[in-house]
């Protein structure tokens, strides 16, 4: 089972956000200020960090690191 | 020994305007120029076809150069959107440019990889016949292709042809090379019933991952390392991937060229555009360059300026 954590920590490597101290898992990547093309990045480091892989009807579908620590625990 | 000796660039004067489409999209001017890197789209005018474009790179060069048309052995052209299924864009480019009757002329089939296939194709082709000079032109125009409601693409690609001199008195001797190729099965990049679709997640995730791997094994073919490199030419998908590539590399901004913002993504001639800078930049004696993208394909190849 991940934890948010893990999650977060990958995110935060990623150096997307300036203030990570404000992120919130369950706002929109958008309202984290992650926007589209760093969407990209942040799926591509889970991706390769878990060795799993999102098709992209289930990743269109993903909206929040929320529903992204879903989708990876899904997986187990 | 063949190599590159001169470069012509062709963009076409029409622009169309990012900053316009703001309010369509939902995005703003930090993201276009940030992250996109384009505020504005080459775009040839609607009579305009390939070999039009195509044709405007190489009398440019022919005038610059001072080339006879006669001295043309062979001429390549790197292109997927050509005026017609048939002839080929390089025997229209051909004839209307008066070249040789004993000149070859043939199209290859490539998107943004392609400068970079057709250099070893024309040298390997002139060195193999026993000919001393060809023209590689690249010439995509995707604005035939482009679906204006569609995000992905709209923003992104701009129109323009470039010509390079392969010659016998080369600036830039190019090699090794690498190739590589990962069949698209899932629709990646294509184009449908004339309407060209992309699907932006796996494309990065693609060149992400394949294009730097492919950059060490170069380094490695050639016995260099990457502080031997003086600077970098990625192809410019988006200001988004170069920067990519260039972290995930581990490589210093300085020596990453960069530079779409006022003409979009110009596949397989966006890279000659920016190695049109470093041919009078002596301060450039080794580069790399690599293109990538519709197939999936991807080369990448050494280029060193001669007498350093």
């Amino acid at each position: 089972m991940t934890e948010m954590k893990a999650l977060t920590e990958i995110i935060a490597g990623l150096d997307l956000i300036s203030d990570m101290a404000a992120f919130d898992p369950e706002k929109t990547f958008r309202d984290n200020d992650i926007d589209s093309l760093d969407v990209m990045s942040v799926f591509l480091a889970v991706e390769e960090h878990f060795g799993i892989k999102f098709p992209e009807e289930e990743a269109l579908q993903i909206n929040t690191p929320s529903q992204l620590l879903n989708a990876i625990n899904e997986r187990g | 020994m063949l190599g590159i000796e001169a470069i012509a660039v062709h963009i076409p004067p029409g622009r169309a305007s990012n900053l316009d489409l703001r309010d369509t999209f939902d995005v703003d001017e930090a993201f276009l120029v940030d992250k996109i890197g384009v505020l504005e789209r080459a775009v040839k005018a609607p009579e305009e076809d390939t070999s039009d474009l195509a044709l405007a790179a190489l009398e440019k060069l022919i005038e610059q150069q001072g080339l006879a048309r006669d001295a043309i052995e062979v001429l390549v052209v790197v292109t997927q959107n050509p005026d017609s299924n048939l002839p080929h864009v390089s025997a229209l480019v051909h004839g209307r440019a008066g070249l040789s009757p004993t000149c070859a002329a043939f199209d290859l089939s490539l998107g943004c990889s392609g400068y970079v296939y057709g250099l070893s194709v024309l040298q390997s082709f002139l060195a193999g016949n026993g000919l001393s000079r060809g023209v590689l032109i690249t010439c995509d125009p995707y604005s035939k292709v482009i679906d204006p409601n569609d995000k992905n693409t709209v923003l992104l690609f701009g129109d323009a042809a470039t010509a390079t001199l392969i010659g016998p008195n080369p600036i830039f001797l190019c090699g090794p090379f690498t190739f590589g190729t990962q069949g698209d099965l899932t629709g990646a990049l294509t184009c449908r019933k004339g309407i060209l679709h992309m699907n932006g997640r796996e494309v990065f995730n693609f060149a992400a991952t394949v294009v730097p791997k492919d950059i060490v094994r170069l380094l490695e073919l050639a016995c260099l390392s990457k502080s031997d490199v003086d600077c970098f030419i990625f192809h410019q998908g988006s200001r988004y991937i170069v920067e990519t590539l260039a972290k995930r590399l581990g490589l210093n901004k300085d020596g990453v060229r960069m530079d779409i913002m006022y003409t979009g993504n110009t596949v397989s001639s966006s890279i000659p555009i920016l190695l049109k800078r470093e041919l009078d930049n002596p301060s450039v004696r080794t580069l790399v360059m690599s293109g990538f993208g519709v197939g999936l394909s991807w080369s990448s190849c050494v280029c060193k300026r001669i007498g350093v």
